[in-house]
């Protein structure tokens, strides 16, 4: 394999890697924000009473 | 929510185990010795 | 295409077998458990019938529609229309545990009341004989005037009338008690006691003498003030020394199978960064943890078939005793137990706790709990550091270090228990009423889910998260690079040099003090994200090939290594020893973090409990490493 394709074989997976990681991060931000522009309290299926 | 249901007493060595509708609750000492039976007229 | 056109909810007292109803009905899995109040979230599933798609919510179980416990306002809000973002419910299906008929249907004739679709679902009617109990149904149909199913979930009989009687129950005018006559008062429960008694006067038929069960007898030596508690002991060392006598073997096995698979990728793919980044960073990473996998199957099949058993409720109330002065009650009990497998599921089953000082005070301490991400850890350490000595004929040092694990996280969760209980979260301990569910025999098919279910969660993250932390840290250690391809340089060269190195030169003087050099400190900075990343960051950083003894050869490995110049280990006895109490100690999983910041109010409440916690545990690591380093140092362990 030539050294460029052994690099960017290496740079795709590194990257993809790392842009799961900030995607995981960012899903969890984003939906407890969802949850509470949605009226709730901002946490996923909590007994909290929605607000009267 | 237990008012008004009939009780049995079925162990009282290790606090005690009453049969209360037919299920079984376990109540520590504690709760056990804070118990006053009131007698009702019959 | 069909679209969810029948909304169901399930509706019983704890423990009255809701669960396996719910799996029966939708084949989805979930937890299934003989304790009382295990279900602390709804779970939703659905099933098709006649062309219908039905959609079924599995509530929390709750003994009446007033709310107490933070769960049974779940069921609450539900049952009135109220929960946030749900759609309203079609019919309701109320499912009574036929041996507790009469408390079971104290919750029936509050859902009955409330004139909605409902179909009542008698089950297990295969343990009336045993509880030594006839039912007449037609009278029971006739008496609550609503649909009556017998069914037994576990071996899923009469479920296909179950399926029928729901989808005809919105065409059947819904039961009127109140209108009969039959209870006036919704609110007065002597009142609806006195009805419910003439209803189990009429429909039940003892064939034996009330109060003398088979379990009683059981219960009375299980609950017993002596031998309880020491039956109790038993049992867990008992399931603990088995654990690791079938566990090790199994893991042998994987480590095996993953030897063999590097083996073949190294012979498919070319030399070069890309099979490194494959075999060391990727697979050695996840690896490495999935060895593990039979550990932690075994533990929750260990507790599971407490659960289901019912003998985890008498365990709580046996430990209600010892933890009372701590200031937690037995129901405390269980989370903790629980926290020996995964805090996050064990934070979330503190929801049966009433309480809300008792609850947040377990919450807190359940993380130290040792969990089943720290047996790597533990594992590794212990094997490279304590010798394989047995002691007797059954136990060995090692094996006896690691109970040592468990019992200093368990003592440390109860004595900061004490601390919280004392101090921030000070109130009255309440007293202690906990129901003692019929012995039962554990399902073997709903035990094995329950198992997969854990398993594959765990798998899932060694294939996701564990897989792209590895990927990146193999990167950072492998980049900036120190040589070129024409002059490579040693591979601890290399990593000094890395992006990797860098960070553990950064945090170096935070963990010299405990006799650690920097290559420790980058996997406890790696292994802040998940404990278990610990050994795959050390095998990494070791570059230990994948082979058939991947942790034989790493422990040597951390053995042999010797300080360049000086020629003397780079770790210590003592050093170890420290480092295993700091694991002991420290907070490192997210999950839990973000489980903790859930359950303790969410937004910056909840951030604030987490935040403690975590600082906490973090202050309590150190320290205690600290000072294990310096006793063991000072008693020649160096």
């Amino acid at each position: 394999m030539p050294h460029w394709a052994d690099r960017a074989l290496v740079i795709a997976l590194v990257g993809g890697a790392a842009w799961f990681i900030a995607h995981r991060a960012w899903q969890r931000v984003a939906s407890a924000r969802a949850a509470k522009a949605a009226g709730g309290c901002g946490h996923d299926n909590c007994g909290c009473k929605p607000p009267a | 929510m237990y008012e008004g249901a009939s009780v049995g007493i079925v162990d009282r060595r290790n606090g005690v185990l009453l049969d209360v509708c037919g299920s079984r609750l376990a109540l520590d000492a504690t709760m056990a010795g804070a118990i006053v039976v009131d007698p009702t007229p019959a | 295409m069909t679209r969810p056109t029948l909304r169901v909810a399930l509706i019983g007292n704890p423990n009255c077998g809701k669960s396996t109803l719910f799996n029966a009905l939708t084949g989805r899995r979930q937890k299934v458990a003989n304790f009382p109040g295990v279900t602390v979230e709804w779970v939703e599933g659905s099933y098709v019938h006649e062309g219908t798609t039905v959609s079924v919510l599995d509530l929390p179980g709750t003994y009446s529609l007033s709310p107490d416990a933070p769960d049974e306002v779940i069921t609450y809000d539900v049952v009135h229309g109220r929960a946030a973002g749900l759609d309203p419910v079609d019919v309701f299906v109320v499912v009574l545990d036929a041996e507790n008929l009469e408390r079971n249907l104290y919750l029936a004739t509050e859902v009955l009341e409330l004139g909605r679709p409902t179909v009542v679902v008698l089950n297990r009617i295969d343990r009336l004989p045993a509880a030594e109990m006839k039912v007449d149904v037609v009278e029971l149909i006739h008496a609550l005037g609503a649909i009556v199913v017998p069914s037994v979930a576990t071996t899923q009989e009469g479920l296909d009338r179950v399926r029928h009687c729901i989808a005809r129950a919105p065409d059947v005018p819904p039961s009127d008690l109140r209108a009969s006559g039959a209870i006036t008062d919704g609110q007065n429960a002597e009142r609806r006691y006195e009805w419910i008694s003439a209803v189990m006067a009429r429909t039940v038929t003892r064939t034996g003498t009330r109060g003398t069960r088979s379990s009683d007898r059981v219960d009375a030596v299980l609950l017993h003030r002596v031998w309880g508690p020491l039956i109790f002991v038993a049992v867990m060392a008992i399931a603990f020394q088995a654990l690791f006598l079938v566990a090790t073997p199994l893991a042998s096995l994987l480590q095996l199978g993953l030897g063999s698979l590097s083996d073949v990728l190294r012979g498919v793919l070319p030399a070069g960064d890309f099979q490194s980044l494959l075999i060391d960073g990727a697979l050695g990473g996840v690896g490495s943890v999935i060895v593990f996998v039979p550990q932690i199957a075994l533990l929750f099949l260990f507790i599971g078939a407490l659960e289901d058993s019912g003998y985890l409720s008498r365990a709580a109330f046996v430990m209600d005793r010892f933890m009372r002065p701590l200031g937690l009650q037995g129901k405390s009990f269980i989370p903790l137990l629980s926290g020996y497998a995964c805090a996050v599921p064990a934070i979330m089953a503190t929801r049966t706790i009433p309480q809300t000082k008792e609850r947040l005070a377990t919450i807190m301490v359940v993380p130290l709990m040792s969990c089943s991400a720290r047996l790597p850890v533990y594992t590794l350490l212990i094997s490279a550091f304590v010798p394989a000595v047995t002691i007797g004929y059954v136990l060995t040092l090692q094996g006896l270090a690691l109970l040592a694990m468990y019992i200093f996280g368990t003592v440390a969760a109860l004595a900061a228990a004490a601390v919280f209980r004392r101090t921030l979260l000070r109130s009255d301990t309440r007293a202690l009423i906990i129901e003692m569910p019929a012995y039962a025999k554990p399902t073997i098919r709903v035990l094995l889910s329950t198992v997969w279910q854990r398993v594959a969660v765990f798998l899932q993250r060694a294939g996701t998260v564990i897989f792209a932390i590895s990927v990146l840290l193999w990167a950072m250690g492998h980049y900036p690079q120190a040589g070129t391809p024409s002059a490579p340089v040693s591979e601890e060269a290399q990593l000094a040099q890395s992006a990797l190195g860098q960070v553990g030169h950064a945090v170096e003087p935070l963990v010299r003090p405990l006799g650690l050099d920097w290559k420790i400190g980058v996997a406890m900075v790696a292994s802040f994200a998940a404990r278990e990343v610990f050994v795959s960051t050390m095998a990494t950083m070791y570059g230990v090939p994948q082979h058939e003894t991947v942790h034989t050869e790493l422990a040597a490995r951390l053995r042999d290594a010797r300080a360049p110049g000086t020629g003397r280990p780079t770790y210590t006895r003592a050093a170890a020893f420290g480092l295993l109490a700091f694991y002991v100690f420290a907070l490192m999983c997210t999950s839990t973090i973000a489980v903790t910041v859930r359950e303790t109010g969410g937004g910056w409440q909840g951030a604030r409990w987490a935040a403690l916690q975590f600082s906490y545990m973090l202050v309590l690591a150190w320290g205690s490493a600290f000072v294990v380093y310096r006793v063991a140092l000072a008693l020649g362990a160096g």
